[in-house]
């Protein structure tokens, strides 16, 4: 059902393409007499059919099904689409032919999907490290990055004669500086993020929710992110101590647990942080200043990097009506200093 | 060996039995085999305790903490790792010392709350009149707490702060540049230790 629903919602945007099919082996016939050039595509709508031009062709581009055979799509995911999902709108002024919609859509669907995972997987999270962390599943330089992997090159220029399985965007002018106006141009990392976004829009709407879920999870959260990289504590101590106050812990006291070479050039101080008889953290360092307060970022990694040993993702309730859901564990939130 | 160097040979002067002996130090062969043979760690000798079948010893070499292991006292009410890490065998001390727990950094002291909101208007009413002569330690001192706490009731007029920066800067101004880029390297390694630095 959701399948004949969503195919509906692709099909009048395919609509040009299904047409030049028909008239394809017309169009073969005469591009082996004349070559078809792009300089007369603005005639009445038959003869812009037969003189579609290469990079709005995806049937005749090599790339596209190798793309598609390289990212083991469905058979049900048309060329069509993926051709679509390489056309940035700064190379088209028609939204019907360019990736905006689905890169919108994309976009939501790949935003929905990382931060329901981190939000279940770590419910302690700060919302800064939890923004951070979605940053860095789905945003623009990691996908950019992905694309990359996905072995998609870029055209030079949006021309009419590129292939239709490059990447077709409008560059920034040499010299521009990141903050200046775009000008109805675009950078390759924002024109190849909006890809990978419109390829896993492409795959929700032929092959379904779970299809793209499970494109998600081989393709993004696959990738390993050290969660425990993206903290910055400027008062650690403090913070564990309000910490402990809050959750009715006794108050943290440094312990040291071992040193080396006091009174030498490289001393090491190995210092725990406890909280009664319970060891928060341990942290180690060339003073005991340090050693403390490495020790109080370890202890405070350990509180918001809590993971529940059962995790259940709320969009598994979408996929069938009758699965069981159990709610994530929701934490009273972060420390305040 | 022709004659002319065995002649030779004859008269250069003869090496020293000193030099010829081959002495061996404290500092090299004790070094370097016998202070290195230490006993095994107690949890890999067989005692009395031990399994009598085949079992592994669990003793995994020492190494920074990893903070994606949650420590028990911030798990919830209800995690099951609560009860397991309670029926998990614990490891087997090293010393009889390390049985308790290891001495503090610093003294610990009890938070005595003793200051009224009077005290508090007091210690406005002191910094705001004499900056100068009542500052942060000061205080500290006068009213038993802490230089942080006096930073918490108030805060220096901005006149005061301008003219102490000032001073800084001109203290900072002597400074050469080896002590400027050592103290800018420390200040570099200290913003590192809030998780910055990626240790």
């Amino acid at each position: 059902m959701k399948r004949i629903r969503s195919l509906a919602v692709v099909a009048p945007l395919l609509r040009p393409v299904a047409i030049h099919n028909a008239s394809r082996t017309q169009l073969l016939r005469s591009a082996s007499t004349t070559a078809a050039s792009p300089s007369t595509t603005d005639s009445n709508s038959s003869t812009l059919l037969e003189q579609l031009p290469p990079s709005r062709d995806p049937l005749a581009s090599a790339k596209l099904p190798a793309l598609h055979a390289r990212l083991n799509l469905h058979p049900n995911y048309p060329l069509q689409t993926l051709a679509r999902a390489l056309v940035d709108p700064s190379a088209e002024k028609d939204p019907r032919f360019t990736n905006e919609h689905l890169a919108h859509l994309g976009n939501t669907l790949t935003s929905y999907f990382a931060s329901e995972y981190l939000m279940v997987t770590y419910p302690r999270l700060p919302t800064t490290v939890l923004f951070a962390a979605i940053g860095a599943y789905v945003g623009n330089k990691a996908f950019a990055a992905l694309g990359r992997e996905w072995g998609v090159e870029a055209a030079f220029e949006p021309t009419a004669d590129v292939d239709a399985g490059l990447l077709q965007f409008k560059r920034m002018p040499p010299g521009w500086k990141e903050g200046e106006p775009a000008r109805g141009r675009t950078t390759l990392e924002q024109a190849m993020a909006n890809l990978v976004r419109s390829v896993f829009a492409g795959v929700y709407l032929h092959e379904g929710l779970p299809a793209a879920k499970q494109f998600f999870r081989q393709h993004v959260v696959s990738r390993k992110l050290s969660v425990d990289k993206l903290f910055n504590f400027e008062q650690p101590t403090r913070e564990l101590s309000r910490l402990c106050a809050r959750e009715g812990f006794e108050p943290p006291v440094a312990r040291l647990m071992a040193e080396t070479g006091r009174h030498s050039r490289h001393p090491v101080f190995v210092v725990g942080v406890y909280s009664g008889a319970e060891l928060m953290g341990e942290g180690h360092g060339a003073s005991l200043s340090e050693a403390r307060t490495r020790a109080a970022v370890v202890a405070l990694k350990g509180w918001y990097l809590y993971s529940p040993l059962e995790k259940d993702l709320p969009s598994k309730t979408a996929m069938s009506k009758d699965s069981k859901f159990k709610p994530a564990y929701i934490d009273p939130g972060e420390v305040i200093v | 060996m022709n004659s002319f160097t065995y002649a030779l040979r004859q008269s250069l002067p003869r090496a020293s039995n000193l030099q010829k002996t081959f002495l061996r130090h404290e500092s090299s062969s004790r070094r370097h085999t016998k202070a290195l043979r230490l006993h095994p760690h107690p949890s890999m000798k067989i005692t009395p305790n031990s399994p009598q079948t085949d079992h592994i010893v669990y003793n995994p070499p020492s190494s920074a903490s990893n903070p994606l292991v949650t420590p028990t006292l911030f798990l919830p009410k209800d995690d099951a790792r609560r009860e397991l890490l309670a029926a998990a065998p614990k490891p087997a001390p090293e010393t009889a010392e390390s049985q308790g727990l290891p001495p503090p950094v610093r003294p610990p002291y009890e938070k005595t709350y003793h200051l009224t909101p009077t005290d508090m208007k007091e210690i406005r009413r002191l910094r705001n009149t004499d900056p100068a002569r009542w500052n942060r330690t000061e205080l500290a001192k006068k009213f038993n707490c802490s230089s942080l706490f006096i930073g918490m009731v108030c805060q220096a007029s901005e006149q005061r702060i301008a003219e102490m920066a000032a001073r800084v800067e001109k203290v900072k101004s002597r400074w050469g540049s080896k002590r400027a880029a050592a103290r800018q390297d420390r200040q570099r390694r200290r913003a590192g230790w809030g998780g910055a630095d990626g240790l």
